[in-house]
């Protein structure tokens, strides 16, 4: 038999490695060399705190006990784990940006920096944690006294003292280095790397147990199935409700222990190690679960009836002898137990420290934040102070529930206690509309029912509540059973209590946050809280305020540090380009501050210091729509930038086609040119042969002299006609015209024309038939400029028509508005891609220099009619050349 | 919840991401089916086949995840990673 003295050594030896390696870590951290101190694998290992004593002794006799249900324990934080990209990612990315300290930190800064919130679930987890230390100090003393010599001496080996010596211990190793420093970030790298030792010794010494007892004990894989087989074990029914209860309580208490966030959010160091514990912490927990089950069935094969399962992990090795097996198993227990209890020691002393101390501090002492004072010691103190009331408390809740047998049932009621705060902690990253008045009732609802129907009821019948409670309900209600809540009976107790306590405490918090109407910071929270990828600062929760930089460097300085206090002050100074160490005092800045103090002493508490000192000038409805309205500005404005580029694009556009107009007009002018110079050159070049010809001509006969003057004359003629009508275009398309509009009737316009066409036309060339009727339609417009018109196009069908008997139809179309002179003649009209280039100036179809003209009549005619508001076109499809003269009517009113 | 103005389809490499995103999403459903069988055959097949299914299966589940979150480090790795070194 190993002797006791040994196992105390080998004991007390393991605790100053422990202190050593924590020591090691917290020096090297020191000096900054924490990068491997905070690799993935570290992190994966300081979460298997989840497998405590309860694990590694009590699950072993959970599976003597129930069979395969242990696994639901496992099961369900492998779920979570698997799902981190969902769930966990999120909680660490609020718990970086917002210096979250504990999962009462989180609730109570979601919910606007309740400090009420804070202490419920500060309550909460005591409550819910109490227990769970006593299972542990409860599991190490087992150890211990299966080693004692109690055959020797019944009475040698004190189970209570040893109890006391371990929470004595653990509050020690704690204290030392869980409460060094403040840190800003609240991390323990020395804890951290100690309980990763740990891990490592649980698992090799429950593996090295397993691996004995498979090929040690049963000779193999294949045996140990038929031992499987053969045991009380395989006579277990899987109960489907239990099972997918305990698999949801094993998840949601994975997600809501204290000691877990610990871990989980405010040690981790970097969202990339959460990648890697996805995979490697379930892993760590189906090992750590492989082989629970063949412990289990060789214990109950080997060990004496009435032996304690749970201690099979210890007792089966020395039933062999192999007590170095046992030392290590004995070592990993040990391990599992402390580990726990240290980390959850350490939370629960943040969370009680941070809501319930400080704040009762603030509040008593006159004036709290702005006396003088270190509040850094008054921290570290209370802090100290509450892990050894933490582990107190553990001890004699240990002392006066006796012990209880089973230890797996009291870490079922810790796990449903912890797990009343996964409504407000899933509506508190996922649900905006969550408000304070709903966690708070929804938490109330939880934990009242939890403690009356699961945790009262834990001390027995007869022990907290009455028997008569038990059988009758409280003053003889049965409706209030408290196994039997609304007459809900003959479930389970733990799935009635499950059931109850999440469905109503769901439904206050859904309820409760439906019908009232959050404060501005809760909303501004709610907001970071939830879209916290988007904006990963945090909102501003401050508003204007005219405090002096110099009474919050005061106040930084005794909670931070002076150090780091100054250090943050400068670095602000510097950022808003000012030297020394006082910053401006902004929203920003204050901001700021408050999160590096939250980082120490809590959101709320932060808040309320912060807002001690600058006189509670908060956020208001004002500052969030403030924020709001930067949004939207910014909305704005980006909307206007792509209205501008929108309308550069426009303009751009535009800009592109005037060059091309430009252009184009450039070459029209140039065209133009030289078509005039082309056109005066000509008659220029016949008068000056003729005049030459005149000039040397002395003996040259009269009749000669004659013709040649003749064609002078005409040349000069055409000339004048040339430079006429440019003029006339000329005047018109600068708009210079003035119009002489009067009282005219169409009929006597034609009259006219065709009068001034007749008095010069070689009669019988042209037949003109003019159709009856409609020439006293009135007009108001310019007679002789539309006379121009009339006689320019019927001179062109004089000069144009090419049929033997020419012939042109002029008829009169009287419509609404506007009346049309049709001119149709009967030659082979203009082909069809000639139609648009006539009216352009000098557009003559056919060089014919006979026609006489420029080719400016009918450029001329579409300038006037524009001018009279009317319009002259051709109109295709009429036998022959056919012109459309449209004019307005004269208007009574217009006119 | 999503930006409006995000595109509407994405590159092939930011669309593979994606659709890892919604594995990793998915996976705790699957874990929970596949945890949740066997209420349906232990009654029948005994503790021993149970046991044996169930380990199966975590190692399965195990392996998935340790695909997924080897690919999906990276894109973490791309998100910011605020106040790294501060502490």
């Amino acid at each position: 038999m190993l002797s006791f003295n040994l196992l105390v050594g080998v004991c007390l030896g393991y605790v100053v490695f422990l202190f050593l390696v924590a020591f090691a870590a917290e020096r090297r951290a020191q000096r900054g060399k924490a990068a491997w101190l905070r690799s993935p694998l570290v992190y994966t290992l300081s979460l298997s705190i989840y497998c405590t004593g309860w694990t590694f002794y009590g699950a072993v006799g959970y599976a003597a006990r129930s069979g395969l249900e242990f696994l639901t324990i496992y099961l369900g934080p492998t779920i979570v784990m698997i799902g981190w990209w969902a769930i966990l990612r999120k909680l660490v990315r609020i718990g970086r940006t917002q210096r979250i300290t504990s999962i009462a930190d989180l609730i109570s800064s979601r919910y606007g920096k309740s400090a009420l919130l804070g202490v419920l679930v500060t309550v909460l987890a005591v409550v819910g944690t109490t227990p769970y230390i006593a299972l542990q100090l409860q599991s190490v003393t087992l150890a211990f006294a299966v080693f004692s010599p109690a055959t020797a001496d019944p009475q040698g080996f004190d189970l209570n003292s040893t109890a006391l010596w371990v929470a004595v211990g653990l509050a020690v190793f704690t204290v030392i280095f869980g409460t060094r420093n403040l840190d800003v970030n609240e991390r323990h790298h020395g804890v951290v790397m100690a309980i990763a030792v740990e891990a490592v010794v649980k698992i090799v010494a429950l593996v090295a147990v397993g691996i004995f007892v498979v090929w040690g004990v049963a000779g193999g894989p294949r045996e140990i199935v038929g031992v499987i087989e053969a045991s009380p074990i395989s006579l277990w029914e899987i109960q489907p409700e239990r099972w997918v209860t305990l698999t949801f309580l094993a998840g949601a208490a994975f997600l809501c222990l204290p000691r877990m966030f610990q871990v989980l959010v405010v040690e981790n160091s970097d969202e990339r190690h959460l990648a890697t514990a996805s995979w490697a912490f379930p892993l760590y927990l189906m090992l750590i679960s492989l082989f629970v089950v063949p412990i289990a069935v060789v214990g109950l094969a080997m060990m004496p009836t009435g032996a304690n399962p749970d201690l099979f992990v210890l007792t089966v090795p020395l039933a062999f002898d192999r007590e170095g097996l046992a030392m290590l198993s004995f070592l990993g227990g040990f391990s599992s137990a402390t580990s726990m209890v240290i980390v959850a020691a350490l939370a629960l002393s943040t969370m009680v420290s941070n809501h319930i101390v400080l704040p009762i501090w603030l509040s008593a002492g006159q004036g709290g934040a702005t006396v003088s004072g270190d509040v850094r010691q008054i921290v570290l103190m209370s802090r100290r102070i509450s892990i050894g009331v933490v582990l107190a408390l553990g001890y004699l809740y240990y002392r006066f529930s006796g012990g209880g047998e089973a230890l797996a049932a009291m870490g079922l009621i810790a796990f449903l206690g912890v797990a009343q705060v996964l409504p407000a902690l899933m509506g508190a990253i996922f649900w905006r509309g969550a408000t304070r008045v709903g966690a708070a009732l929804g938490l109330t609802v939880g934990l009242l029912i939890w403690l009356y129907t699961l945790y009262l009821p834990s001390f027995g019948v007869g022990g907290v509540l009455t028997e008569a409670t038990f059988e009758n309900g409280p003053w003889g209600v049965a409706a209030l059973r408290p196994q039997a809540l609304f007459g809900l009976e003959g479930i389970d107790p733990l799935v009635h209590a499950v059931f109850w306590s999440l469905a109503l405490n769901t439904l206050a918090f859904v309820i409760g946050s439906l019908v009232s109407f959050p404060s501005p910071l809760e909303r501004l929270q709610g907001a970071t809280f939830v879209n916290i990828y988007r904006y990963s600062d945090s909102a501003r929760g401050w508003g204007r305020s005219f405090v002096e930089a110099e009474d919050l460097l005061m106040m930084a300085q005794r909670i931070i540090g002076p150090q780091e206090a100054q250090a943050l002050f400068v670095a602000v100074a510097q950022e808003q380009g000012k030297k020394g160490y006082l910053p401006d005092v902004t929203p920003e800045f204050l901001e700021r501050l408050e999160r590096e103090l939250s980082g120490s002493v809590g959101a709320a508490t932060a808040h309320a210091m912060l807002g001690q000192i600058t006189g509670g000038v908060t956020v208001s409805v004002e500052d969030l729509m403030r924020v709001a309205d930067e949004t939207a500005q910014m909305m704005e404005y980006s909307s206007q930038l792509e209205a501008k580029s929108d309308e550069l694009g426009r303009t751009a556009r535009q800009l592109r086609e005037a060059n091309e107009k430009l252009t184009a007009l450039s070459i029209q002018k140039d065209a133009f040119l030289s078509q005039i110079s082309h056109e005066l050159r000509t008659p220029m070049t016949s008068i000056r042969a003729f005049s030459e010809i005149l000039m040397d001509g002395d003996q040259m006969e009269s009749a000669d002299r004659q013709k040649y003057s003749t064609i002078i004359h005409d040349e000069t003629l055409r000339l004048t006609r040339l430079l006429d009508d440019l003029l006339d275009l000329s005047v018109l398309e600068n708009g210079q015209v003035t119009l002489n509009a009067r009282d005219a009737t169409l009929g006597e316009v034609l009259d006219r024309a065709l009068a001034a066409i007749e008095s010069r036309a070689e009669p019988g060339m042209l037949k003109i038939v003019r159709e009856k009727g409609a020439g006293a339609i009135p007009l108001y417009t310019d007679a002789d400029r539309l006379a121009q018109v009339f006689i320019n196009v019927v001179s062109n069908a004089q000069k144009y028509c090419d049929a033997d008997a020419p012939e042109l139809t002029i008829s009169i179309i009287d419509a609404e508005e506007t009346v049309s002179v049709d001119f149709v003649d009967n030659g082979s009209g203009i082909p069809k891609k000639s139609q648009t280039l006539i009216f352009e100036k000098f557009a003559r179809l056919t060089d014919q220099q006979a026609a006489g003209g420029a080719g400016l009549g009918l450029a001329i005619c579409r300038e006037i009619m524009a001018r009279l508001g009317g319009d002259i076109s051709y109109v295709p499809g009429q036998r022959g050349a056919a012109f459309r003269v449209t004019l307005p009517k004269a208007h009574r009113a217009a006119a | 919840m999503s930006d409006p103005r995000e595109p509407v389809f994405l590159e092939r490499e930011t669309y593979r991401v994606r659709r890892l995103m919604d594995a990793a999403r998915f996976l705790p459903f699957l874990a929970t089916f596949i945890f949740l069988i066997p209420l349906l055959f232990a009654p029948v097949a005994g503790t021993a086949v149970t046991v044996v299914y169930l380990f199966a299966g975590w190692v399965l589940l195990i392996g998935v995840a340790f695909g997924i979150s080897r690919r999906l480090a990276s894109s973490v790795d791309a998100g910011p990673t605020e106040e790294e070194g501060e502490g």
